[in-house]
């Protein structure tokens, strides 16, 4: 009963949140080939949180099929530009290109599939490592089948066996990459990681790298990585770019 | 009477004094609540006296309109971690305490004459001013212990509404619990207000019976109503249009 209270206020939020939405999926599932190709652009990004101004006129270009890595010291607004670009933080001035699409122009939570983001900390959803799997694919209408679940796991180097174990319950490198796997099947077109190996052991950190590496070797994945660890970023990113007190620099590439 | 009422109240004194001695630290806020009661009951008893003898609708209603805004005032204050829960509180209460209210004059149940309705109105009113803060509380304490996995789901382009529910489902539950431990026990343990005033009154306690089991279904109904309305406020102060933190409240 108060489920279905409950469900009639989303339905009634959906409504006249997603009003223009259904035009602009459509339009976007077409463009989706030509986005996969598509750079993103960031131009003069500004963000103050608090009173402190932490991401002061940022701007960056990121092409397709690079692996652009960001370092900087802890505190230097890292994490910060990577939610700006998944609008998990609304800018206070600068916009956002995606080709031609201004990202900021458009509905929120259309650039959050566009551009997924995976927090430091990887959390796991309620239930089994399948019903974290298909939460976002369920709700988003894309479909899933069996097969697919099977192929995310192994893509990201799971056995398929671990699809009913309780997520929970998994080591936080199995999680880290369950939460990688999570995003993946919403395909977004960037894949912004935020400090991916942070609670990792040496082991769990070198198999996750390998594994950046392979997803975008093989799978074309476009990836935007933040980490501040330098030798970490020169193994990982065709190009690098430095913050420091919320300005960008690009140091190689 | 006022003697025998003198006598309790020592009862209560040494009480006091007792927690004082051991050093229990609620005394003092147990005497001033107390002595709130006290004064609070004597001049409403009053002021009810006055309205009941006039029983315009109009000022009925506006007894009824400041009894939920108070409600909400405490609900709110029970709720102290964030700002802005006021609104959701106020309109929680009103919604789910008139829905059974206009339901119950129409109905002529409790029809709109001061000395029904605001009795009757009181325990709505009440009862889901404790549903609602308690629906709150649990409802901020969920959001700040599932923060980041609420994060998590809106950053694959879940809406709010939907990286919620479960806390939501959570929240209205807690809140819901004392509503329904009172109709489990009801009759058992205790014969509730409405029934046993009937009955001291003289009615006939089968139709006393009916008026408690109206009460009580009302009671729970307001209750559930208020929770998942300022739930559903609240998450409209702590998130933002752009299904996002709301960065200006310190979850």
């Amino acid at each position: 009963m108060l489920d279905l209270i409950w469900d009639h206020a989303v339905i009634y939020d959906s409504y006249f949140n997603w009003m223009g939405v259904g035009l602009q999926t459509g339009k976007i599932e077409l463009k989706r080939e030509l986005l996969r190709h598509a750079q993103l652009r960031v131009v003069d990004l500004y963000k103050r949180l608090g009173d402190k101004e932490v991401i002061r006129g940022v701007s960056f270009e990121v092409h397709p099929g690079e692996r652009f890595v960001i370092t900087g010291p802890s505190g230097s607004g890292k994490s910060t530009l990577l939610k700006l670009l998944n609008r998990l933080i609304e800018p206070d001035k600068g916009r956002i290109f995606l080709g031609d699409i201004d990202l900021l122009a458009m509905d929120v939570l259309m650039v959050r599939r566009l551009l997924c983001y995976v927090p430091q900390i990887p959390v796991m959803f309620e239930g089994t490592v399948r019903d974290n799997l298909v939460f976002a694919p369920r709700y988003l209408n894309i479909p899933i089948s069996e097969d697919s679940l099977r192929e995310a796991m192994r893509d990201v180097g799971l056995d398929p066996s671990y699809l009913d174990k309780v997520a929970e319950n998994l080591s936080v490198g199995e999680k880290q990459r369950v939460a990688l796997a999570r995003a993946l099947l919403i395909d977004p077109v960037y894949l912004l990681l935020d400090e991916p190996t942070a609670h990792l052991d040496p082991e769990n950190t070198r198999i996750l790298e390998e594994l950046i590496l392979e997803l975008s070797r093989e799978k074309e994945v476009n990836f935007i990585i933040v980490s501040h660890d330098m030798a970490q970023a020169e193994r990982l990113g065709t190009r690098i770019a430095r913050l420091d007190n919320g300005k960008l620099s690009i140091i190689k590439g | 009477m006022i003697d025998k009422l003198l006598g309790v109240l020592m009862m209560v004194f040494v009480f006091l004094f007792y927690m004082k001695l051991r050093a229990y630290g609620i005394e003092r806020e147990l005497g001033f609540a107390v002595i709130r009661a006290m004064i609070q009951l004597f001049a409403i008893a009053f002021f009810l006296g006055i309205i009941i003898g006039i029983n315009h609708p109009l000022y009925t209603v506006s007894v009824l309109g400041f009894m939920i805004m108070f409600a909400a005032h405490i609900a709110r204050r029970r709720v102290i971690q964030i700002p802005g829960l006021y609104r959701p509180a106020v309109l929680g209460i009103f919604f789910g305490s008139t829905i059974i209210l206009t339901y119950s004059v129409l109905m002529n149940i409790f029809p709109l004459e001061a000395r029904f309705i605001i009795p009757f109105g009181s325990m709505v009113i009440a009862n889901a001013m404790n549903s609602t803060a308690l629906a709150l509380n649990r409802f901020v304490g969920e959001i700040k212990a599932h923060r980041y996995r609420i994060e998590a789901k809106l950053a694959l382009g879940i809406p709010i509404t939907i990286a919620c529910k479960p806390h939501v489902r959570d929240s209205v539950r807690a809140s819901l619990i004392p509503a329904i431990s009172t109709l489990e026990s009801l009759g058992l343990v205790w014969i509730p207000g409405t029934m046993s005033g009937m009955i001291l009154g003289g009615a006939d306690p089968i139709w006393a019976a009916q008026y408690q089991l109206f009460v009580s279904f009302s009671i729970l109904v307001g209750d559930a109503l208020a929770s998942i309305i300022s739930i559903y406020l609240a998450t409209k102060v702590i998130f933002t249009k752009y299904h996002t933190f709301n960065e200006e409240i310190e979850i």
